[in-house]
């Protein structure tokens, strides 16, 4: 499971006119490994799959709303979503995800509301757990926290690593390699 | 134990006065005692390094008293400040827990006290308490939000007045226990340098020099050393806009 965790992950941008690709290439012929779920053991990760739900959402759907508390955990098995900080009617890209992204954590553990949209760019495979089911197995099973940890600090990386990029003095309708501000 | 540096050093976990204030610290005392018995003390001077960044993470630290700053090179090769950390923050967070080299240099700004906690220790500490994995969560979530707080300051403020409002706005949130001149005068310690907050707003220091002699010939701002007073909020926060 550890090479599993260090070969699927975000290992780098893929830098493009507007926008950040993330490679989640996930190289595990076991389809339901993701980032929160592949350092758990077997066990555990049974029990998050009894709870399963897949869906397939059109392109443009908005999983996570800035401002609106989820009610599911979202786990991307296929295509591609947009992670962008939206305000005042505008919006920057922060990432492009795609299979084995996890997304819906921060709000499940802080309870503070999302402070990016997530929105479909194609049509997307994707797999629910409702929040209500995934915290009553965190709770029974606190060993999760650790792979919580390690997805919420990858995402850190992602946005600590923008920050470091985003030309200082950049303004809206100023485009700029690798993000785009609309 | 003798003040240093003008505050009492907290040798203690379980007799901290602070605790309850602090996101990583407000733990029941059996997990407390544990944190105890695997943490070593340090008092560190204004301007110390604490870690470097592109370093192996050693472990963490944990923030008891005073501030520090984290910085990092701009794609540019620029000196950048991605946050102010405060008292109760766990630095090192995101490497300890991943295993990768730390993100950031970590500075402090003033005389600061931290507990040092090993990797191993941490990382075992973390298993076998839940309270800790909840409040580790909690810790990268805010910092996660602090992060895209920043990308939408940087990224689509309109204006350097914008952004220096903005944390002129967010410093104001832990203000001075002074003396107040006026009823709506809000008093903040201001450690950085006019350099460091250019850093941090991502321009020039002259532009910074410009903007607060600009809110202070307005009268929203005065500044008395690394005293300042906020004397016109309503008007910073018109600024705002993003």
């Amino acid at each position: 499971m550890t090479a599993v965790t260090s070969c699927w992950g975000f290992s780098g941008y893929i830098g493009t006119m507007n926008h950040i690709a993330v490679s989640g290439q996930n190289t595990n012929t076991d389809t339901n490994t993701n980032e929160l779920y592949a350092p758990l053991p077997v066990e555990i990760r049974h029990k998050l799959e009894k709870h399963e739900q897949t869906k397939t959402v059109a392109s443009g759907t908005r999983l996570i709303s800035q401002g609106v508390l989820p009610a599911c955990l979202f786990i991307i098995n296929s295509g591609s979503v947009e992670v962008s900080v939206p305000s005042c009617g505008k919006s920057i890209t922060v990432a492009v995800a795609g299979s084995g992204k996890v997304f819906g954590l921060h709000a499940l553990v802080s309870g503070e509301l999302p402070r990016v949209n997530v929105t479909s760019l194609e049509e997307c495979a994707i797999t629910l757990i409702p929040k209500e089911k995934f915290a009553e197995i965190l709770q029974s099973n606190p060993q999760i926290y650790l792979a919580i940890a390690k997805v919420l600090s990858q995402d850190l990386r992602i946005a600590d690593d923008l920050l470091r990029r985003i030309p200082r003095g950049a303004g809206p309708g100023r485009r700029f390699n690798g993000h785009k501000v609309n | 134990m003798a003040p240093a540096y003008n505050f009492q050093i907290i040798e203690n976990c379980l007799k901290c006065q602070h605790r309850e204030d602090h996101l990583f610290c407000n733990f029941p005392n059996s997990v407390l005692a544990a944190l105890q018995k695997i943490k070593a003390t340090s008092v560190y001077p204004k301007g110390a390094l604490l870690c470097i960044e592109g370093q192996a993470p050693r472990g963490v630290y944990i923030l008891c008293t005073g501030r520090a700053k984290l910085s990092t090179t701009s794609a540019e090769g620029k000196s950048i400040i991605l946050r102010i950390a405060e008292p109760g923050e766990v630095l090192g967070l995101s490497s300890a827990v991943s295993d990768t080299p730390y993100e950031a240099s970590v500075e402090t700004l003033e005389p600061t006290q931290a507990n040092f906690i090993s990797r191993t220790d941490f990382l075992n500490f973390l298993k076998e308490h839940t309270d800790v994995g909840v409040r580790v969560a909690q810790q990268l979530t805010h910092n996660c939000k602090c992060a895209y707080d920043e990308i939408r300051s940087l990224g689509l403020s309109n204006s350097v007045p914008e952004k220096i409002a903005k944390l002129l706005l967010h410093w104001s949130e832990h203000p001075l226990n002074l003396p107040k001149k006026k009823p709506n005068e809000i008093a903040i310690r201001v450690t950085l340098t006019q350099e460091e907050i250019a850093q941090f707003a991502g321009t020039s220091r002259e532009t910074v020099s410009r903007v607060l002699s600009e809110f202070k010939r307005k009268g929203w701002l005065n500044i008395r050393g690394a005293t300042w007073c906020i004397t016109n909020k309503p008007a910073l926060e018109k600024l705002v806009t993003t």
